[in-house]
Formats: structure tokens, sequence, C-alpha cells
């Protein structure tokens, strides 16, 4: 039952989503570490941060599911 | 700021407008779980997606191993304790009165009922 439903295309896309959700938030961790030592915080390299979130969090994802279709 | 010079102190002028007491040891807590969290979140994510092309005994005898079961069970508590100290601050800043009350219980009972679901459920995989 749970097999079905994950293997249809909207499981796949919750799957996704959540993959794609826990690694945004596991970079936006790592920039609190950044910021707790003591770095990051300036003006140019804050936003490269937050912009670096952003799209990390949407290529690791990319590349995981990638990697995973691969080796199906 | 008044303009005029004061001569209470720097305690003097904070005393009585509310208290610390465990904030350092929550962001504390929230650090140790944090650090803990990105690795095991990569390897929760791997053996999830390893799982996918597995049928429902090739889930069961996957998880029943000792390293990815392990590495689950860590991801687990890691992150639900993780969960309910960030939703907790989550609700402490946005929700007064006796709503945040409520929604702090909640967050708890949760979190709580959460992570012994999982921990069940890894369990018996493992030993069922």
């Amino acid at each position: 039952m749970f097999s079905g439903f994950i293997h249809s295309i909207l499981g796949r896309l919750i799957l996704f989503g959540f993959t794609w959700a826990l690694f945004h938030h596991m970079l936006g961790g790592v920039r609190h570490f950044i910021w707790d030592a003591g770095h990051g915080m300036d003006d140019p390299l804050r936003e490269q941060l937050a912009q670096a979130t952003l799209v990390g969090g949407a290529v690791l994802t990319l590349i995981v599911w990638a990697i995973g279709y691969a080796v199906r | 700021m008044s303009e005029r010079p004061s001569f209470r102190t720097p305690l003097g002028r904070v005393r009585w407008l509310g208290s610390a007491h465990t904030g350092a040891d929550e962001a504390m807590r929230m650090r140790l779980t944090s650090l803990a969290l990105a690795p095991l979140t990569i390897a929760f994510v791997w053996i999830v997606l390893s799982l996918l092309s597995k049928d429902y005994n090739g889930v069961r005898a996957e998880l029943g191993e000792p390293l990815p079961a392990l590495l689950v069970l860590m991801f687990v508590l890691a992150g639900v304790y993780h969960m309910a100290i960030g939703m907790r601050s989550v609700i402490v800043d946005y929700i007064h009165g006796v709503a945040r009350e409520w929604a702090l219980t909640a967050n708890d009972l949760f979190c709580g009922a959460l992570g012994l679901a999982c921990v069940y459920a890894l369990l018996r995989i493992g030993f069922v």
C-alpha cells in the first residue's frame, strides 16, 4: 500500500520535496555554523551565502536524485 | 533611551525585563543536534533512496541490518529533538498568552509521540 503510493507521481513529488527541504535546511544550518564562527556577516558575503544556500539545496537534491535514478 | 544621564547600572536596567535561564542551554543543544544531523541527513537520504527500488521484504531486510538501522535511529532521535526545540523557539517567539502554553504542550506531545512511533517501528523491523 505504502509502496504503491511512494512509487506514484504524487509520492515521488512528496519525497523529492522532502529531500529538497532537508538539504535546504541543512545548508541553512551550515550557514549558522559559519556565522557562529564569526565569519560571513559582511555585506557581499552574507548575500552570497544566502544565494548559495538557495541554489546549493536545489543542486544537492538534483544530484542525489540523478544518482538514485542512475543506479536503479 | 532617555537623553539625560542616568545613574542606573546596566544590570538594573535589564533586571525584571524577563529571564534568560535556559536560553544558552537550548542554543547549545540546537548546535549539538545540528552537528549530528548534518552527516546523518546525508546518510538518511542515501538509505531512503536505496530503499526505493526494493520491495517490502527488501526494505525490511535492509532496515534490519545493524548499520542502516542505527543510522536511521540516530537520525530520528537527533531529528525529533532538533525539531522539538526549533518549533518551541518559534512558538515562544510568535504565540502569546494561553495559546502559547497549549502550543508548547501540543508540540512536546507531538514530537514525543512521533519519536516513539519511529523508534518502535525501527525496533520492530529489527527484532520481530
